[in-house]
């Protein structure tokens, strides 16, 4: 009973293939890192499930409720808004996700506006409940994002994607360009906030310490393909294709 | 028979090691086990003999190549080898605990909460998990001082035993122990031993690696030895360079 699945994705940029028959399927509740490195076509397949990019072939389906099928035939109005009320995108770079020269506050109001919320008064009231569980002090949501610190813009970011309650949210390096001591608060949340709302997750990182301490599932990728999946525990402790033995074997002790 | 908790039968293993020019270690051949409700199995034997592999395999941590592992869930007995992993992770919330020398830290999380989590993953309602993980974490000697503090600042002991606590916090119908007590002191020790042998009248199954032998003495109700299988296979390169084309 998967929430999402992909089946026989495969995507070419010119000479490069970037998903070369991908399958994968994810449940309701789980947690799926896609980890390797640079140009292994993890982003690719990330942008793809949430209907960002289409592949050359295959297909992405989801069970919004009545079983799985094709997002491709929800045409483009129906997956903008599938992706706006269920689904949630994390960037890896804030900037790219807010809109600096609106309130904090309103970048956490606008999702609700586009999910149909219209009363003024509960908005705000929801932003500032937002801003607080992502440790941002509820005072600030007049401020505009650009003076936010880079881990607080990040927060602001995850506040504007929950905000919406969705049930699947894609996470593309979410901690990527952050300080190390940034970093481990924007774990910790994120790990808090998923179980508290059971969402489940699509993440990609390079860091499989994030991957360790976030995901239940693994997907290792080389060169557009899956080259090992399994428990998050076991494909890092017992690895058995030679590249995640390299992966892992690359990672400083801690 | 149903008071059978592990059945382990034929279990293989080998790890290639494909950064060292596919060395091949076997470390687990052939080998069976079984554990019964009320009782404690110590794994024995010299280092290297797969006794870590084993128990790792017995938890889904190490992919065993060959064999099954049967364990009692819910009144049903799975084989761990062909579980799909959300099984494996529901298994680990109720059946099976495992309990490392090591304390995985997770940041900011308090000492409390790391014990009481493993009480809140299977249901436990907040407050009264947080009551049995203080009162569990005492009993192991780490004082309401210390409750409030990310365990990331401890010493390697007192994560240890922070690591115990929120083991033994919960009534594991299957305990799987790796070295619980290296590095206690005796008193806190004999708290684990304590533990150990509360779980078992309790019913529960323990397997266990304990070097300290006044340890397995203490708890151990059989003894599996587990005997070097291996001598390493070096592959030549060519066989290396087949495989990779393959």
């Amino acid at each position: 009973m998967n929430l999402l699945e992909a089946r026989h994705l495969n995507k070419q940029f010119g000479r490069v293939t970037a998903l070369d028959d991908v399958s994968i399927g994810l449940r309701r509740h789980e947690i799926l890192a896609i980890v390797g490195e640079s140009g292994s076509g993890k982003t690719t397949l990330l942008n793809t499930l949430a209907g960002n990019i289409t592949t050359d072939s295959g297909a992405v389906y989801y069970d919004r409720g009545e079983g799985l099928s094709p997002i491709s035939a929800l045409g483009e109005l129906g997956l903008r808004r599938l992706q706006r009320a269920q689904w949630g995108f994390i960037q890896q770079d804030p900037r790219r996700a807010l809109r600096l020269n609106v309130t904090a506050g309103g970048n956490i109001g606008e999702r609700l506006m586009a999910g149909g919320a219209q009363h003024y008064g509960n908005i705000r009231e929801v932003a500032a409940q937002w801003l607080a569980a992502v440790e941002i002090d509820p005072s600030r949501i007049d401020d505009y994002p650009k003076h936010f610190s880079g881990g607080m813009m990040q927060r602001l970011q995850i506040a504007a994607t929950l905000v919406t309650e969705p049930e699947l949210v894609f996470m593309d390096e979410p901690t990527g360009g952050l300080d190390v001591s940034v970093q481990a608060r924007i774990l910790d949340l994120i790990r808090s906030l998923v179980k508290r709302l059971g969402l489940a997750v699509v993440l990609v990182t390079h860091d499989i310490g994030v991957a360790r301490l976030l995901a239940d599932r693994l997907v290792v990728m080389r060169r557009g393909q899956i080259v090992e999946t399994g428990l998050t525990d076991q494909v890092l402790d017992d690895p058995h294709h030679e590249y995640t033995q390299l992966l892992v074997s690359s990672v400083l002790p801690t | 028979m149903s008071d059978i908790l592990i059945q382990a039968n034929r279990l293989s293993k080998t790890f290639t090691l494909h950064l060292q020019a596919g060395t091949q270690l076997d470390v687990l051949h052939d080998t069976s086990l079984t554990v019964r409700a009320g009782t404690c199995v110590a794994l024995a034997g010299p280092s290297g003999t797969g006794k870590s592999t084993l128990l790792r395999s017995l938890y889904g941590n190490y992919l065993v190549d060959e064999g099954e592992i049967l364990v009692r869930h819910e009144g049903r007995m799975i084989d761990l080898t062909k579980a799909p992993p959300a099984e494996i992770i529901e298994i680990r919330r109720t059946t099976l605990g495992y309990v490392s020398q090591f304390l995985r830290a997770i940041p900011r999380v308090t000492a409390l909460d790391v014990v009481a989590g493993a009480l809140t993953d299977r249901g436990t309602e907040l407050t009264q998990a947080r009551a049995r993980a203080a009162t569990m974490l005492e009993r192991l000697g780490i004082g309401p001082r210390l409750h409030g503090l990310p365990p990331a600042t401890f010493s390697g002991g007192e994560q240890q035993r922070v690591n115990l606590a929120r083991a033994f916090v919960c009534d594991w119908p299957i305990m799987l122990l790796d070295e619980p007590t290296a590095s206690l002191d005796n008193a806190n020790r004999d708290i684990v031993i304590e533990l150990m042998r509360e779980a078992k009248a309790r019913g529960s199954a323990l397997v266990g690696i304990f070097h300290d032998v006044f340890v397995r003495d203490a708890i151990a109700d059989a003894v599996l030895a587990l005997e070097p299988v291996s001598k390493m296979r070096d592959v030549s390169s060519t066989a290396l360079k087949n495989e990779e084309v393959a």
